[in-house]
């Protein structure tokens, strides 16, 4: 909501990566105002401290760790804006180039067919391999005899195994049962520390770890916390892509009303069809490729990036009018319509957009 | 003069600022706890406190007992002949501490400070403020519970540099808020809970665990919503009966739960593991609101200094074990859970009459809720989707809040926009809570192209604001939220405070007697064969010292009357 020199020049501080700092001026600002007879004053100071402390947050990092942030001097743009979940950029912790990903392998792998498929996640297994020592002293050491390690070396194994996850798909959701029904989940620690070992894991496998995201969405309910600012990033990252999920199994189903216009984006060019037809799907796709570049961007770059450019141009010069005006008009007039929702932030963490 | 008051589910308290440190004032019987209860005698005079709660079970229908529990509803409470809605009985609470405080400190006393479950939705604020004002009370402010243990708690620990995290568990409802304290700021960063849970249900399980071995059937109330609200004479009976074996449990392994029904005693010894076991549902739904409140903060487990418990059902060895194992660690258990929230509310008050020895100390809370309305959207299951809550206000956004979302037209020449207004955190909005709606013309256009600000201001007080703004337009709208359906609620103020000022309270220097009576009649009722005769005779005496109106002997006369009733009852139950 508000720009990080903003933040920092209403707090009258330097930006710095001291978080202590950021909370004293805060506190000295906030006792020269009355929060009651100035909302808007407050809800700025409010915006600017936690603008300032994610800020200084990241700045700690990066003096910390420089090593994780070597993508900022690279030219990989296209990486930030398609997982345009804030301003700040979303690292592996072993430092996995995630973009070297092919995402349009995957949507072939979920139809389990197993033609054209190129997988290349760089290193391939390494960036699954689990930080064993820190994972153990999150747990009390390695004296501890359990077979959670077993569970997550197994999961780590069935993502890495083979770049199709089709065949390993059971073992890696049994692997997350297995996890998550240790009894010691009802410690909020343990759970905590294992629900973000775990999107650690998961995200960095996608899209390998669907079935595993799914079965660990399941436990967790990441879902219903998209869009609330955590900067837990990597359980954002995994919420989404079991958004995502979720997504693509609708759109499976031959039911669905995007589904003919779902299966022309990712086979067909419009030529394909008849002119009625045509003027059938394209409203449908038009909505379709919207929504999608709304709510589940990594969906689009499954779909055939040349079918997607013809329909989409179509709506700009390809029909008559006459036609789309009536189709259009079939499918909004039985609608009550009352508003549409501009997605303004859909990630909380979008500070880069300028002040309130 | 404005006092602090923890209107609770079983007990309330009121306190005040006094010189540098909150302080508890005690009622006519010298406690601190007033019952959260009131009863209605054969003659029509009002009681409130433990002599209302003694007659729980010998007057059920002239007794009133957890009603906070269906504050913010439309459901009545009859009492005699007469019904009441909960926020009217919630006054009679309220009138009796405001005498006492009046009595104690020798002044007048017009303005309050009220706690709420941090949980409360708006109506149920709502009803809460009413509540206030009919007990003649211009109610300063209304303050989360958690964020006044955390006020007790802070102001006296104000060097302690880590969040911290308040449990609170009450009579009806559960808290959870966490807490970080920094240069003089108190800042609660997130709270979460249920309102519909409390040791009321502990109560409700222990009660369901005894209807199965009295083969008394499972009765209608034996789940939710307090134990036998629904059979009157014997729900009330065993809940009684529950709430004295839980309380047992506190300190034993085993307790009895023993009931006297149509002239049967029925008995039966309880174990903690059983208890335990019977509660686990119960036990399992304290979980949720904790990691809730955790990730909305973004802090960890791991990160907070103390677990501070709160609320007397914190007492029961059940929930501080669960407590222990979800957190892996031992709670905080030094301050007195049933204080520690009035206390705050004292705290408050000293903050809002700018008392100078708490000038450097700023406190600032959450809306624990989201707040936002109705639209219909084009989402990825399914083309249009009326229905869909989009928030504004977010839950666990410090307030006071303003926050402006905008929105658009989705129907060519469109020529209004309905803004219905909900509070809650479900995507669907029949499933959150309704407070208001408003109606606002726009200019006609393509579908898409008009658009309208919606602004919401969410200040200290609870209230919400609305603001509508048209760019281009002159069109502005503004309100105060207002739900219709609320009249009730808040229709003739005037006439039902008088009405209820009508009532003849019992005088207050009686107090103590009438409830060693009622508990005197209500011991009775308990016992069968000799003790019963013998529980006779006493009730036979105390009555006769009373009628010689000399108050010297009448006081001696309790004293004694009381300790014979804790030595058959074996123990003193407040």
């Amino acid at each position: 909501m508000m720009n990080e020199r903003a933040a920092w020049k209403l707090l009258g501080i330097e930006p710095c990566s001291d978080e202590r700092a950021v909370k004293r001026a805060y506190a000295a600002k906030l006792k020269q105002i009355d929060p009651d007879s100035d909302i808007q004053g407050f809800t700025r100071l409010r915006d600017a401290l936690q603008t300032a402390r994610y800020d200084a947050r990241y700045r700690k990092e990066r003096e910390e760790h420089p090593e994780r942030f070597v993508y900022e001097d690279e030219d990989d743009d296209l990486y930030f804006e398609e997982n345009d979940v804030g301003d700040e950029p979303i690292v592996s912790d072993v430092g996995v180039d995630l973009s070297a990903v092919d995402f349009t392998a995957f949507g072939n792998a979920l139809d389990g067919s197993d033609l054209n498929v190129r997988m290349d996640t760089g290193e391939g297994p390494a960036s699954l391999s689990l930080p064993e020592e820190e994972f153990d002293e999150a747990f009390g050491g390695p004296e501890r005899k359990d077979p959670l390690d077993e569970h997550f070396r197994s999961l780590g194994e069935a993502l890495s195994k083979t770049p199709f996850i089709s065949k390993h798909d059971r073992q890696a959701r049994d692997a997350v049962r297995a996890i998550l029904a240790d009894p010691r989940m009802d410690g909020i620690e343990f759970a905590e520390n294992v629900e973000s070992w775990l999107a650690n894991i998961l995200v960095d496998a996608i899209p390998k770890s669907d079935g595993a995201i799914e079965e660990a969405e399941a436990h967790f309910g990441w879902r219903r916390e998209t869009g609330r600012a955590t900067p837990r990033w990597h359980v954002a990252d995994v919420a989404q892509r079991a958004d995502d999920i979720a997504c693509m199994r609708a759109l499976d189903d031959p039911e669905h009303r995007w589904h003919e216009a779902y299966e022309a984006l990712r086979f067909g060019s419009p030529k394909q069809y008849s002119l009625g037809t045509r003027a059938r799907l394209q409203p449908l796709v038009v909505e379709l490729v919207e929504s999608l570049r709304q709510y589940n961007p990594a969906i689009e770059r499954q779909l055939h990036p040349e079918a997607v450019d013809r329909w989409m141009e179509l709506g700009h010069v390809g029909l008559a009018p006459e036609l789309v005006k009536s189709e259009g008009i079939s499918w909004f007039g039985w609608m009550v319509m009352i508003l549409f929702v501009v997605q303004i932030a859909r990630s909380a963490l979008a500070f880069i957009s300028g002040a309130v | 003069m404005i006092v602090g008051i923890d209107l609770g589910t079983t007990n309330s308290a009121i306190s005040y600022w006094n010189e540098g440190a909150p302080e508890l004032i005690p009622n006519a019987q010298g406690d601190v706890l007033t019952p959260s209860a009131v009863s209605l005698t054969d003659e029509g005079e009002l009681l409130v406190g433990l002599a209302a709660r003694e007659r729980q079970t010998t007057d059920p229908d002239r007794t009133a007992t957890i009603f906070k529990r269906y504050m913010g509803t439309d459901r009545k409470i009859t009492l005699g002949k007469k019904r009441y809605r909960p926020e009217e009985l919630s006054s009679m609470v309220l009138a009796s501490l405001k005498a006492d405080a009046e009595a104690y400190l020798g002044e007048e006393i017009t303005e309050a400070v009220i706690t709420v479950p941090a949980y409360f939705n708006d109506k149920q604020r709502r009803a809460t403020r009413v509540a206030g004002e009919l007990a003649g009370l211009t109610v300063k402010r209304l303050i989360n519970e958690p964020t006044a243990a955390a006020l007790s708690f802070g102001i006296h620990e104000r060097d302690l540099e880590e969040p911290f995290l308040v449990f609170d568990l009450g009579g009806g409802t559960f808290d959870v808020s966490l807490v970080e304290m920094f240069d003089g700021i108190i800042e609660v960063r997130a709270s979460a809970g249920d309102n519909q849970l409390g040791g009321e249900d502990f109560n409700a399980a222990l009660v369901a665990l005894a209807r199965k071995s009295f083969d008394m059937g499972e009765g209608e109330g034996g789940g939710e919503g307090g134990a036998g609200s629904s059979d009157g004479t014997l729900g009330e009976v065993l809940r009684d009966a529950a709430e004295r074996t839980r309380r047992a449990l506190t300190n034993a392994n085993e307790a009895e739960i023993r009931v006297v029904w149509e002239g049967k005693e029925h008995t039966r010894s309880i174990s903690e593991a059983e208890f335990a076991e019977a509660a686990e549902p119960l036990l399992q739904r304290l979980r949720d609101p904790v990691l809730r409140s955790l990730r909305d903060s973004s802090l960890r487990a791991g990160e907070l200094a103390e677990i501070i418990l709160v609320g007397g059902s914190t007492r029961m060895p059940v929930v501080r074990k669960a407590v222990t194992k979800m957190f892996g660690r031992f709670p905080n258990a030094t301050i007195d859970p049933d204080h520690a929230v009035a206390l705050g509310a004292a705290v408050q008050a000293g903050f809002l009459a700018r008392q100078t020895d708490l000038s450097e100390v700023r406190l600032t809370d959450v809306c624990p809720f989201s707040l936002g309305v109705g639209v219909a959207e084009m989402d990825h299951r399914g083309g249009v989707r009326d229905g869909i809550f989009s928030p504004i206000i977010e839950r666990n956004t410090v307030i006071p809040a303003s926050r402006v979302e905008t929105y658009f037209t989705m129907q060519d020449n469109q020529d209004k926009i309905k803004l219905e207004i909900y509070q809650g955190e479900a995507r669907d909005v029949v499933d959150n809570v309704r407070i208001g709606q408003l109606d606002v013309p726009v200019p006609k256009g393509r579908a898409g192209d008009v658009s309208v600000d919606v602004r919401f201001t969410y200040d200290t007080s609870g209230l919400l604001e609305v603001d509508v703004n048209v760019p281009g337009t002159e069109i502005t709208r503004h309100v105060l939220i207002y739900d219709r359906s609320d009249d009730e609620l808040t229709a003739n103020l005037d006439s039902r405070r008088k009405a209820l000022a009508k009532l003849k309270v019992h005088p207050r220097d009686q107090a103590a007697n009438a409830s060693a009576l009622a508990r005197a009649k209500r011991c009775y009722e308990g016992q069968l064969g000799p003790m019963r005769d013998h529980v006779s005779q006493l009730v036979g005496a105390f009555e006769a010292v009373l009628a010689s109106q000399d108050e010297r002997k009448i006081d001696e006369a309790r004293q004694r009357l009381i300790e014979q009733l804790d030595q058959i009852e074996g123990e003193n139950y407040l």
